[in-house]
Formats: structure tokens, C-alpha cells, sequence
């Protein structure tokens, strides 16, 4: 109810074209609903009262009342037409603003597939609610409501016996909203399933391959093709039962006519005019009760596309743009985490108590296990998350978060927070105080976002390219770039050379239907993209090498000339890329647990000592396994990349 | 990725390698799989289309011959032989109806297990250059 509301408030953006359409739509509905007396008025008085000098205006007028009446009800269509495109633009804009906006952690609780059948498939259905729901709805009431007035002036005594019609009509529209219905949207859920086991099958079919189970695959194919079939049966059974049942219905109520009509006219209370105008009255019938069923399902399909169209836009983002953002002349890309913890939607801690701070200029080596939390932190730079705004309290070694209303929950006991301290069993605790984020000696979340954003450049292990040209996608982050800095950039990026052999170069596209690159070529490109877009700190995420020792080379060297005067957070296990940093760091269970240069952690002997032994032993087994001739210089050409 | 199924009518996407009647005798042939049930229908529709066409003979025998007789039985035989036949028109098209969703739902179905197992047993070449989804 109240989505379609929101969706007739977008509609009423449009006021003189919403009201528009539908008054002419209701005028053209008085013309159809005419005709029917001018029919009766051509059988009494020009052909059964011999006048059939009249014959020929009373044609004139029947053809004009429903050319006027085609004339109206293009307009009311073509208004409409109008008006759902319009609605439609505006509200695809708005979902697509609202995700942009979006902070990841929506991204994280909604699965992207779903995010994008809101924005076409539930927007379509809401055009068409628009375009035909509010008018087959409307028309369908004028109709009904005026047919019978216009049989009320004819014949009052058979309009009563009509009435009966009515309730008739009703179970008509309530049986079709509860059985048929909700048989074809088992059908429509039943094709979702299908659909995303056949795209599971053609998308993975490498993984269906590779582990041979075709067989177990196909049968599962079969199970969902033949479950879809049975439902389509089943509807299409219970379509063909309603569908010709409406005529049906009104030929009765015809056929009844001719009894009540017969004893009627017999009696002298009825003329033939008035019989044949009731004849063609009744079939005006069938359209209401049809465009009521019909609008009654659009109304309920586009509620509920309507609903989840208005969950993007009514999400609350929670990372903000500042109101007052300062304004950055200078940036240097000095990184100070003063002391922060990050939980995830607020339960948990994924970081707790990070104090790190970076020259600019200076290398950071990000090293620890999965869920150790450099990800996250190094996602907090970007302020793709924001940390935690409110105050902790540590007892017994573990911490408790602060929530809104000044209160501390642990175990289901709740404490109140008064100057600063808890008092828990007696003991006095101080609450930590919310650490910060700075840049420059700023807090992260006092610039524009687009200013901070614009001086962080990330490059992922598998990155995203864009189904675009490969210079479209260097120059992604300064599209105004010119050819001279495309080319620098990707000579830097090691990939130059690579992009030269291509029979269309730099204007190559990238996707399914353009050139495939292996991983080592989407990574430079993305390097190439990053050294183009010049950024004062560089996220790198370069945890597992899975590549042969040429392209290892290559990349080593483009991020070496990427890294080159920038601050630069690096996750990766890559020795030689750790050995350079000027900082390592350790981190387990969202704590820093080692930190220094790699001189310092190795005269420390402790974990980071280990390690590093563990993976020289792993490289150098690596080396010999992968590549046995890596010095010659001549193997793990192009072709492996 | 449920709708790039739906709507397959990406002209791009079309090589146009075979004519329309090509692919109109193509498809009729799965149809013609369920041959008796295709029978059933021609049938049925006939008369279905038998029936609709009598229908305005009937209201014209009303209004030419049963009124002016002025007898009420025959206005009410005729009324009743009105309703008889929308009735039976009703029933007529059910039937057809359905059966034409029975063989028409089952060709589809046909059609998709071919194409999947077809898919499947094609070569890596094949899915390299082809737009998955």
C-alpha cells in the first residue's frame, strides 16, 4: 500500500501530465460508453421506424463517438507512455546515486545479483504498473460504474436483473488473485531456480569437468526443467479454466437476456433498440472485469517491487560526507591510526586498539593469516568502512563496546557509563576513548570524500577491468589523460610491450567478446591505472603469487615504479617486496603484534624471524618447482602469461 | 541473470545464419513430437471456431422469429440453446487451451535439455568465446 503510494508520489511529479492522461483517458470511456444508445436509436427509429433518411447521421455519429473515443484513448496511452518513462528515468538515477553511495559493508549483507535485478527487473515491473496499472484501473471503474448508468437510462427493470452480474464478476477477479496467481509466481520463482543452476553449470563448467560429475549436474538440470515444466502446466491449466470463462460468463448473462428480453418485449415493456443496445451493453462489460483482475495483479507485483526498490534508497548510509570538508592544497600522505578499533555492524572486534603511523613516502608490509585484519585496515584508508565512533571498556581482557544510550552490556547486565568510567562488581574501569584515522594530521572523515578518495590509489590482486578498451580502462581515474601519459603509464606498468603486440593496441577491448587477459596482465593494467590516476598513497593487495617467474619479474618492477614517492600499504608475502619495506607488520586477531624494519624484526627472533625463514624455504622450493630454468632468461614466454 | 534468458531478443546477438522459415520448420518439429495432442487441438479449435460462429445465428432467430411469435416457450428454448452453447464454447476452449500449454510447455522442455546436454559436451574453445550468464 504505501510503496505504491511513494511510486503515485513520483507520478504526481508529473501533476498536469499524471491527471492529464487519466481525463482523457475517462473521456474516451464516455464516447465508447455512447455508442451503445446511438445503436439503440438506429434500430427503433431509422430502420423499424422508417426513417431511414436518418440512417446515414446516425452512422456518422457511431463511427465519430468511436473515432473520438480511439482519439482519447491513444492520447491516455501515449500520456502514459510518457509519464512511466519519465518516473522510470528519475527512479533508476536515484537507485543508481543511492548505490554509488553506498558504503561496502551494504555490499557485504546484499548479494550483488539481487542489487541488480532490483534495478532493471523491479523497475520495469513498476513501469509497467505505471503505464497501464493506473489507467486499466481507473478505466475499468469509469466503465463499470458507466455502463450501468447508461443501462439505468434505457431500462431500469433489466439493469436490476444486471446487478446480479456484479458479485458474478467479483469471485471472477478474487478466484483469479488466489488460485491462478500464485501458481505463476511458484512458475516465475521455479524459472529463478532454474536459471541459476543452468548459469551455474555453463558459468562453472570447468568445475563440473574437472571433477566429472556431468552426470549428478544433468540430473539436477533435468529435476529443475521438469519441476519448472509441471508448473507452467499447472498454470497454463488453470489459465485456459479462467481466461475464456469471463466471455463465457457475460454470454450467459446474454443468453438469460434473450429469456427476460424475450418476455419483455413480448409484453410491449421493451424495444428491439433497446434490446440490441443491451446486447452490446453487456459485452462492455468483459473490460472492466478484465482490466480490474489485470490492474488488481500489477498493483500487487509492483507493491512488491516497489519495496524492494525503496530498501536501496532508504538504506542509511553510514559512511557520510562531511558537512564542512576542509579543503586539501597540499596533500603529502602521511597515515596515522591513532589508536583505533573497527567492528563489523557493531558486533565483534575485527581491530582492536591499531596505533600505526606512516611517513609520507614511507612502505608498509601488511603480513598475517586470513582474518587477521589487514584487509580491513587497510579499507579503512579509503573510508570504505569508518572505524568505531563510540568508546570501549576492556575487562577481564576482553572488550565491550559503548553503546548509543551511554550503557555497557556484559554478560546480559547492563552498566551505565558516568564521566567516563563503568563501575563493574565494585571496580572502577575506564572507558577508551573512539581512536581517529589522520591523514596529514586530519581526520579522515573531515575531507570531501571524492578529495580523499582521489589520493588513494588500490590495486587489487584480481582486478576489475571494465568491458572497454584497454585505454579506456588505464585512464579510468583521469579519463581527460592524454595518449603520451597512457603510454608512460603502462611503460611503467610493465605492459607496454604486451599491449604493442595486440592487433588494435591501446584500443583493444577487454571482456568476453574482446581480447583475455591472464591474471598478471589485468594486475599491470590495474597498476597502470593506478601510476595514471598519480595518487599520494597506494593500497596494494598482492597476498598470493600464483604466477610464473617472468610475469613475477614484471610486476615486481612496476610496482617498484608505482610504490616510487608514495606512501604505500602493501599486503603481500613476496619477499623481496617485504625485505624493502620501511615498516613491517605483523597482525593476528585484528592486532598489530610485530612491528619494525626488517633488521629490527630479525635481530628480535621472534614471529616475524619465523616466518620469514618459512617463506625463503617456500621460495626456493617454489623457484625450483615452477621454474627450473628461470636464469636462462628464455622460458615462461608470452603465451604463459 | 534470470532475465538474459527471458529476453533472448538481442538482435547482436542473432547471426542470422538461418532464415526465419528454417527456424519455423525447426521448431514446428518439436511440437510435432506430440502429435496426437496436436491433433486434439486442430480439432477442438475447429469447433470452437463452429460454435462462435453460430452464436449471432442464434441471437438472430431470437429477434427475428421468437419475439414477433410472441410465444415464450420458444424465446425460452432459444435462450437455453444460447447458454448451452457458450457453455460448451467454454469447455472447448479449456480443453484446447491446455493441451496447446502441455505441448507447448514440453517442447520448451525438450528444447532446454537438448541445448543443456549440448552445451555441455561442447569444447572449452566454445565456452572461451561466448558470453556466459
Amino acid at each position: 500500500m504505501g510503496h505504491i503510494r511513494r511510486l503515485t508520489g513520483y507520478a504526481l511529479k508529473k501533476k498536469k501530465l499524471f491527471f492529464g492522461y487519466l481525463t482523457s483517458a475517462g473521456i474516451g470511456t464516455v464516447f465508447n460508453l455512447l455508442t451503445p444508445l446511438v445503436l439503440i436509436e438506429i434500430v427503433d427509429v431509422a430502420i423499424l421506424g422508417d426513417h431511414l433518411e436518418l440512417l446515414m447521421q446516425y452512422v456518422a455519429l457511431f463511427v465519430g463517438l468511436s473515432l473520438l473515443f480511439a482519439v482519447f484513448d491513444m492520447f491516455g496511452r501515449y500520456g502514459s507512455a510518457i509519464l512511466s518513462q519519465h518516473v522510470i528515468y528519475i527512479l533508476r538515477e536515484e537507485i543508481y546515486d543511492s548505490l554509488m553511495e553506498k558504503d561496502l559493508s551494504f555490499y557485504d549483507q546484499n548479494e550483488t545479483g539481487q542489487l541488480l535485478a532490483r534495478a532493471t527487473t523491479d523497475v520495469s515491473t513498476m513501469r509497467e504498473f505505471l503505464y497501464w496499472g493506473y489507467r486499466v484501473i481507473f478505466i475499468g471503474f469509469a466503465q463499470l460504474i458507466g455502463t450501468y448508468i447508461v443501462m439505468w437510462s434505457v431500462n431500469p427493470p433489466l439493469t436490476v436483473y444486471m446487478f446480479a452480474w456484479i458479485p458474478v464478476m467479483l469471485i471472477f477477479i478474487y478466484a483469479f488473485a488466489k488460485k491462478v496467481r500464485p501458481i505463476f509466481f511458484a512458475a516465475r520463482q521455479q524459472y529463478g531456480v532454474l536459471s541459476s543452476v543452468l548459469a551455474e553449470n555453463v558459468v562453472g563448467h570447468k568445475v563440473v569437468r574437472a571433477y566429472a560429475s556431468e552426470e549428478r549436474e544433468a540430473q539436477r538440470v533435468e529435476m529443475e526443467n521438469r519441476g519448472f515444466l509441471d508448473l507452467r502446466v499447472r498454470a497454463s491449466k488453470y489459465q485456459s479454466f479462467f481466461q475464456p470463462m469471463l466471455p463465457s460468463l457475460i454470454s450467459v448473462a446474454i443468453g438469460v437476456l434473450i429469456y427476460i428480453g424475450g418476455f419483455d418485449f413480448i409484453r410491449g415493456d421493451l424495444t428491439y433498440g433497446e434490446f440490441v443496445g443491451f446486447v452490446s451493453l453487456i459485452g462492455m462489460l468483459v473490460l472492466p472485469a478484465r482490466f480490474l483482475s489485470w490492474g488488481v495483479g500489477m498493483y500487487q507485483r509492483a507493491s512488491a517491487s516497489g519495496e524492494r526498490t525503496f530498501y536501496i534508497l532508504d538504506a542509511i548510509e553510514e559512511v557520510m560526507n562531511p558537512e564542512d570538508p576542509v579543503t586539501v592544497t597540499d596533500f603529502q600522505g602521511a597515515v596515522d591510526f591513532n589508536n583505533i578499533s573497527f567492528s563489523y555492524g557493531g558486533e565483534g572486534y575485527i581491530l582492536r586498539d591499531v596505533d600505526l603511523h606512516v611517513k609520507a613516502g614511507q612502505i608498509v608490509a601488511l603480513l598475517g593469516g586470513t582474518g587477521s585484519g589487514k584487509t580491513s585496515l587497510v579499507n579503512l584508508i579509503p573510508r570504505f568502512y569508518d572505524v568505531d565512533t563510540s568508546g570501549k571498556v576492556e575487562y577481564e581482557g576482553k572488550a565491550y563496546k559503548v553503546s548509543k544510550n551511554k550503557t555497557v552490556t556484559i554478560d546480559d547486565r547492563e552498566y551505565k557509563v558516568i564521566d567516563n568510567q563503568v563501575e563493574i562488581d565494585g571496580h572502577l574501569v575506564n572507558v577508551d576513548i573512539p581512536g581517529q584515522i589522520l591523514i596529514d594530521s586530519i581526520d579522515i572523515r573531515q575531507y570531501a570524500l571524492s578529495d580523499l578518495r582521489k589520493q588513494i590509489g588500490m590495486v587489487h590482486q584480481d582486478p576489475f577491468l571494465f568491458s572497454a578498451s584497454l585505454r579506456e580502462n588505464i585512464s579510468f581515474g583521469r579519463p581527460e589523460a592524454s595518449e603520451e601519459d597512457v603510454i608512460n603509464a603502462a611503460k611503467a606498468a610493465m605492459i607496454h610491450d604486451f599491449i604493442m603486440t595486440l592487433e588494435n593496441g591501446y584500443d583493444s577491448e577487454v571482456g568476453e567478446r574482446g581480447v583475455t587477459l591472464s591474471g598478471g596482465q589485468k594486475q599491470r593494467i590495474a597498476i597502470a591505472r593506478a601510476l595514471l590516476a598519480n595518487p599520494r598513497i597506494l593500497i596494494l593487495d598482492d597476498s598470493t603469487s600464483s604466477v610464473d617467474a617472468k610475469t613475477e619479474m614484471l610486476i615486481q618492477k612496476a610496482l617498484e615504479n608505482l610504490m616510487k614517492g608514495r606512501t604505500t600499504f602493501i599486503i603481500t608475502h613476496r619477499l623481496s617486496t617485504v625485505r624493502n619495506a620501511d615498516l613491517i607488520v605483523m597482525m593476528e586477531r585484528g592486532k598489530i603484534v610485530e612491528m619494525g624494519s626488517h633488521d629490527e624484526l630479525i635481530a628480535q627472533e621472534k614471529l616475524y624471524h619465523n616466518i620469514h625463514q618459512t617463506l625463503t624455504e617456500m621460495e626456493l622450493a617454489a623457484s625450483v618447482a615452477i621454474d627450473p630454468f628461470a636464469k636462462s632468461g628464455t622460458q615462461g614466454g608470452r603465451a604463459n602469461e | 541473470m534470470s532475465r538474459t534468458l527471458d529476453t533472448a531478443d538481442d538482435p547482436d546477438a542473432r547471426t542470422y545464419e538461418y532464415s526465419d522459415s528454417q527456424l519455423l520448420t525447426r521448431m514446428v518439429r518439436y511440437l510435432l513430437a506430440y502429435r496426437s495432442l496436436f491433433l486434439a487441438v486442430v480439432l477442438l479449435t475447429l469447433i470452437g471456431i463452429v460454435f462462435s460462429v453460430w452464436t449471432p445465428f442464434i441471437l438472430r432467430h431470437a429477434i427475428d422469429v421468437d419475439f414477433p411469435s410472441g410465444v415464450i416457450q420458444a424465446v425460452a428454448f432459444t435462450a437455453t440453446l444460447y447458454i448451452v452453447l457458450q457453455i460448451m464454447n467454454w469447455v472447448v476452449s479449456f480443453v484446447s487451451g491446455y493441451f496447446m500449454a502441455l505441448m507447448g510447455q514440453r517442447a520448451v522442455y525438450d528444447i532446454r535439455q537438448e541445448l543443456y546436454s549440448h552445451v555441455q559436451e561442447m569444447s572449452e574453445e566454445f565456452h572461451d568465446h561466448s558470453v556466459a550468464e
